[in-house]
Formats: C-alpha cells, sequence, structure tokens
C-alpha cells in the first residue's frame, strides 16, 4: 500500500508543485502585506488582506481538487502505465484508496490554510459556515473531474469540467437568488446540492474504474 | 465449463469483435503443462488480442478463458500473482528507475523470488539507476521480463517480444527466457513473426489465421509428417489430380509443388500414375514453409 | 556449432550431425563430456526436448553413452566413434552437394556425370587410393 502511495505521489508531481507554488503566493504575499499594513496604518487593514486572500484561496483549493480529480486515472491511460499497474496483483479498491489519499494530502492542508486566513478576519464561527459551503464545492468539483477522469484519457478537459460543474452551481444560486430566497437557504441549498452530486460522481467514477476490464 | 485446472492454459470459444470486424473468430486452444507454444500469424490475425483477453486486458465478447485455473476475466485478481506477462510495448511508469520498479513490483507480489531476480538483474546487465523511459528497446523488454520472472509464475505469457530487436540483443532476450523456464517447467505462450525462433523453441505451434485457429500441433511431428513434393510436369496445360491430404499446391513453368501435411509414399505413387510427370522427388520443410503454405492454402481455400 | 532453423535439415538432425563432425574433428575425444541437454539448449537456443532428440539418435549409433552421475560421454569405442565422424564429415559434403545442386536446379543424373568426372579426374593425377 505504502508503495502505491509512493507511486501515486511521484505521478502526481506536476500538481503537488503547482499546490506548492500557490501555497506561496497565498502565504507569503498576504502575510507580508499584512505585516506591512500593520505597520503602517493598523491592524484592520491587515485584516481585509487577510480575508480577500483567504477568499483566494479558497478558489484556489477548489482548482486544486478539480486538478487532482482530472489527475486520477487520466494521467495513467495516456502513456500506458495504466496497464503496467492492472497486471499487478493488486485489487482496484486499493488502487482507488491510494489515489484519494494522495489528492486529500493536497486539498485538505490547503483548505484548512485557506480557512484559518478567513478566520483571522471574519471570526471562528463566521469562517466555518464558510468553511462547510468550499467543503461541499470541493467534493463537487472533485467527484466531477474524477468520474471523467475515469472516462477519458485527458486530465485537463476531466479537470476543466468539474470547475464548469461549479460554475454552473453558482449559476444556480444565483438563479435561486433572483427568486428572493434567504442567503441561509441559497447557501444549505448549495451546499446539500454540490455534496450529493460531488460524492455521487465519485462512486460513478469508483464503479467505473473497478469494473471496467480494460484499464 | 470442465475443470479449470486441468490446463494452464485454456481457451473455449472465444470471441471478439472490433466495430464491424471479427477479429478473434470462435478460438479454442488448450496448452497442456510445462509446454512452450508459439503462437504465429499474419499481422491483424488477432494473435495481440488473444493474448490481452488471456491476461485480463480486454474483456471478449463471448468465451471462456481460464489461466493458471483461474477464470478470467472473473478471477483476474487472483491470477495475477501465477503469471507473467510480457507486453509487445514496455509499459513500466517512464520516471522510474529499474530499481524502483523492481521494489514496486516487489511490494505487491507475495511469491517475489529475489534471488531470482538478482540471478536475472547480473544475466540481463540493466542499470539500477536507469529511468524507464531511457532504456532502449531490449533493455525495456528485459526489465518487463524480469518483473515478469521474478515472482516464479506457473504461466508465462509473452506478446511479441523480440519484434524490432537487434539481433544480439534478441538472442539475450531469449536465452533468459529458455534459462528461467527450463529450469521451472514453466507452460509458456509467445507470440512471434520470427519463426525460426518458433522453430527452435517452441514445443509445439499454434497458427491464427483471421480469427481462426488454423492449426495446433507439436513441431517435431509437423515438421516430420509435413513435406513438399515436387514433380517436373510433362504437359503444363493438362488438368492436374492432386493427391488426398494437400495443402497447397504452385506451378512455376514445369514445375509443380505439392505441400502435403501427412505425408505417405502413397501420395508419391497417386501422383506418379494420374498425372504425366517427369520427375517427382520429396523435399523436407521449415516452419517458415509451413507457415506459409498454410496460410496460402487457407487462404485459397477462403 | 551452429544451428540454421531456415534449412529444412530437421534441427535435431543439425545439432546430431554437429556432434559427430566435432568428434570426427578431434573437439571430443573418447571418454570426454559432452555438454548436457540443457547447456546444450542454452547455447544453441534450442529447446531441450530437441537436444534431447539428437541425443538420443547419437545414442542409438553408438557415438556417445550416458554415464551415471557424469553424464554423456563419446564412447570408448574409437574405431566406431571415428568411423561415424569420416562417414558424418563426408555425408555433411554431400549433402551441401545436393543443396547447391538443387539451389542450382542441377539434375542428379548431371551431379552423378560430375561426380564420376571428378573422381577419374583425380585418379589420372595419380591421386587414387
Amino acid at each position: 500500500m505504502i508503495a502505491l502511495i509512493r507511486k501515486d505521489f511521484r505521478v502526481y508531481r506536476a500538481a503537488f508543485i503547482a499546490v506548492a507554488l500557490w501555497l506561496i503566493v497565498i502565504l507569503l504575499n498576504p502575510i507580508v502585506n499584512a505585516i506591512i499594513m500593520t505597520l503602517q496604518s493598523g491592524s484592520n487593514d491587515a485584516a481585509n488582506v487577510l480575508e480577500d486572500w483567504g477568499m483566494a484561496g479558497h478558489w484556489v483549493v477548489i482548482c486544486v481538487a478539480a486538478v487532482f480529480g482530472g489527475c486520477a486515472f487520466a494521467i495513467e491511460r495516456r502513456d500506458r502505465s495504466a496497464e503496467f499497474l492492472a497486471m499487478m496483483p493488486i485489487s482496484r479498491g486499493k488502487i482507488l484508496a491510494s489515489k484519494l489519499i494522495t489528492a486529500s494530502v493536497a486539498v485538505v492542508p490547503l483548505w484548512f490554510i485557506a480557512s484559518c486566513m478567513l478566520a483571522g478576519f471574519c471570526g471562528i464561527l463566521q469562517s466555518l459556515q464558510f468553511m462547510q459551503t468550499t467543503a461541499c464545492v470541493i467534493v463537487l468539483a472533485f467527484g466531477i473531474s474524477w468520474l471523467c477522469s475515469a472516462l477519458t484519457r485527458s486530465p485537463s478537459i476531466s479537470a476543466c469540467l468539474g470547475l464548469a460543474g461549479v460554475l454552473l452551481e453558482i449559476v444556480l444560486a444565483t438563479q435561486v437568488h433572483e427568486y428572493g430566497y434567504s442567503n441561509s437557504y441559497i447557501m444549505n441549498l448549495v451546499r446539500i446540492s454540490a455534496a450529493v452530486t460531488g460524492i455521487f460522481c465519485f462512486i460513478g467514477g469508483c464503479i467505473v474504474f473497478t469494473w471496467r476490464v480494460s484499464p | 465449463m470442465s475443470d479449470v485446472t486441468e490446463f494452464p492454459i485454456m481457451v473455449k470459444n472465444l470471441t471478439r469483435r472490433f466495430g464491424k470486424s471479427l477479429v478473434v473468430n470462435d478460438l479454442s486452444l488448450s496448452i497442456p503443462f510445462g509446454k512452450m507454444v508459439g503462437f504465429i500469424g499474419l499481422n491483424g490475425a488477432g494473435k495481440t488480442t488473444t493474448i490481452r483477453m488471456m491476461v485480463g486486458l480486454l474483456k471478449p465478447d463471448s468465451g471462456e478463458i481460464a489461466i493458471a485455473g483461474y477464470r478470467v476475466p472473473s478471477q483476474r485478481d487472483s491470477m495475477k500473482s501465477h503469471i507473467g506477462y510480457v507486453p509487445d510495448r514496455p509499459n513500466v511508469y517512464g520516471w522510474m528507475r529499474v530499481q524502483e520498479a523492481i521494489d514496486f513490483a516487489r511490494a505487491f507480489y507475495p511469491n517475489w523470488n529475489p534471488d531470482h531476480c538478482e540471478r536475472l538483474m547480473k544475466m540481463f546487465d540493466l542499470d539500477r539507476s536507469q529511468r524507464a523511459k531511457n532504456l532502449s528497446k531490449g533493455q525495456g523488454a528485459k526489465l518487463s521480463l524480469l518483473l515478469a520472472l521474478s515472482h516464479d509464475p506457473e504461466v508465462l505469457i509473452l506478446d511479441e517480444p523480440t519484434s524490432g530487436f537487434d539481433p544480439l540483443v534478441r538472442e539475450e532476450f531469449l536465452q533468459g527466457v529458455l534459462a528461467a523456464t527450463s529450469e521451472r517447467r514453466q507452460t509458456v505462450l509467445f507470440s512471434s513473426h520470427t519463426l525460426a525462433d518458433v522453430e527452435r523453441l517452441a514445443d509445439s505451434v499454434a497458427i491464427l489465421h483471421e480469427g481462426r485457429l488454423v492449426l495446433h500441433s507439436p513441431v517435431d511431428s509437423l515438421l516430420d509428417c509435413t513435406k513438399r513434393i515436387r514433380a517436373v510436369l510433362e504437359d503444363v496445360s493438362s488438368a492436374r489430380q492432386t493427391p488426398p491430404g494437400m495443402v497447397f499446391q504452385q506451378v512455376s513453368g514445369r514445375e509443380w509443388t505439392i505441400t502435403v501435411e501427412k505425408f505417405s509414399r502413397d501420395q508419391v505413387e497417386f501422383i506418379r500414375s494420374h498425372n504425366r510427370v517427369l520427375q517427382i522427388e520429396v523435399l523436407d520443410v521449415s516452419l517458415d514453409d509451413v507457415f506459409k503454405d498454410i496460410i496460402r492454402g487457407t487462404r485459397g481455400a477462403a | 556449432m551452429r544451428i540454421d532453423p531456415s534449412t529444412p535439415v530437421p534441427i535435431f538432425q543439425q545439432i546430431a550431425d554437429g556432434i559427430r563432425g566435432a568428434v570426427a574433428a578431434g573437439v571430443y575425444r573418447a571418454g570426454d563430456l559432452i555438454p548436457s541437454v540443457r547447456a546444450q539448449a542454452l547455447t544453441l537456443l534450442v529447446n531441450p526436448n530437441t537436444v534431447q532428440r539428437a541425443y538420443e539418435q547419437l545414442e542409438r549409433d553408438g557415438l556417445i553413452a550416458c554415464k551415471k552421475g557424469v553424464g554423456m560421454v563419446v564412447c570408448n569405442e574409437s574405431i566406431a566413434s571415428a568411423r561415424n565422424g569420416v562417414d558424418q564429415a563426408m555425408r555433411m559434403l554431400l549433402e551441401q552437394v545436393v543443396q547447391y545442386a538443387r539451389s542450382a536446379e542441377i539434375n542428379r543424373t548431371s551431379v552423378d556425370r560430375l561426380y564420376r568426372d571428378a573422381w577419374n579426374q583425380s585418379d589420372k593425377r595419380g591421386q587414387s587410393r
């Protein structure tokens, strides 16, 4: 199992590098700005900066989730190494678990960091609400791109479809807003629909991968 | 299906289509324990497709497969630790170094034999730190072979393992196969275009043509019993009477060559008595000759 | 010894002839051990069963015998092995002649005639035995 996870870390190396770069951008930039602002004009503006970057950070996490989902199966399918893996006496369940663990190692900490930054601005209770929403949207993006990765050979198209799903969710949310529903209602709707769709697609992707004979 | 453990490699009524074309057509083949079988046929005859179905990489449209006593694809996961598969093109992760690939595979096979692996490493002389994508064609195939043999599989399946190799590498590769299999009595199926290799190494040969099994026979009895009868015709234009058991015939000028599968003196007598011929002689054939004549004969009959 | 699968001569026969030739040339002497079936198969890159068949023929012909615990040895009857060797070398040469005649489309009668001419020439030159 460890060997599998190590392999997956290496396969998604490019994605991890992207995550590291974004981490540097998200962390360094606002912290530096916050320090400068605190020194110059007081803590309020610093908190604003943290908020902006905290929000941006959440969007980045959603993109990262989509990328990892998209890379899940498609990369190995493209260069035939999926066949090499398929010929090893490993259960498909273990292969799936390894990919999920690898993706989580990238996505979860990043989500947590972005949430902490947001908490720095609007307090823990508020940011908890926001964290829940983004968690569901992350599940949505990941689930859709995971399913597409299982069905296609292209990691980029799969990732884009995952993000398209998120955009669709936002569009739906704004449409519902037109009807005058309360914000909290919309938030709950978004959370539930995103999480359910995401989980459904994720399971679909797992089933496709397990039942398929050709890798 | 009858007892699946009877033959280490068994396929029954295997069929597979790609779009409209029938690539494998009702193929049935059983290979007894410890035998090395050469799987030959023209390009597109269905050899790679059959092999991929046997190892569980492709789903058959119909038919049954049992490898090393396990049904494929239903018991595919259990089967994998008992077989070694060498694909037509190496498929190891390109970024993996040779040693990393060995460590990776080693983690998953319960019956991995480290001593055997070391011996093969020495025999193949592979650079442990070289990345798979930088290996030459022959070295890549040797790595695949090493990974396939190191867990002492009962069944070894190779898909055109030496195509495109230079002569030295081909010899090294085949020596690796022969050395490993002769000490362990494995059942081996290998498809090849190099008929000379099949003639040298295989116990028996299976000829595939347009998805159908045309012949499955031990090599030595095939070459003993198949002969070419060459006769000089007195009169080229008159109708020729062919003897029973003819596989293929060819006329070139006055020379009439008949290939027969189960040679007997009666056939020579038949030709002499039913045709006006000046001279008859019987020639031995190589596997190359047999293959070509059988394919031409099958095409002609179709 | 080299094996050529493309010629119509069966591989086991090529191996047997090769060993006979080696005995005739003195590579293996009476009492010498010849390579085991497996070793021979690996060197020549042929199926061990084919080597087995060749060895069985040589054993039947009295050229080699199986010595318990040691392996296959060249028989001590040196006359038999020498004659076999020489006969075999001759046989191989004649097979080459036949093969050449076939490929050059020279028929049997012509070859017989050419052969007799060769003997007559050799007699004339005073090299008769």
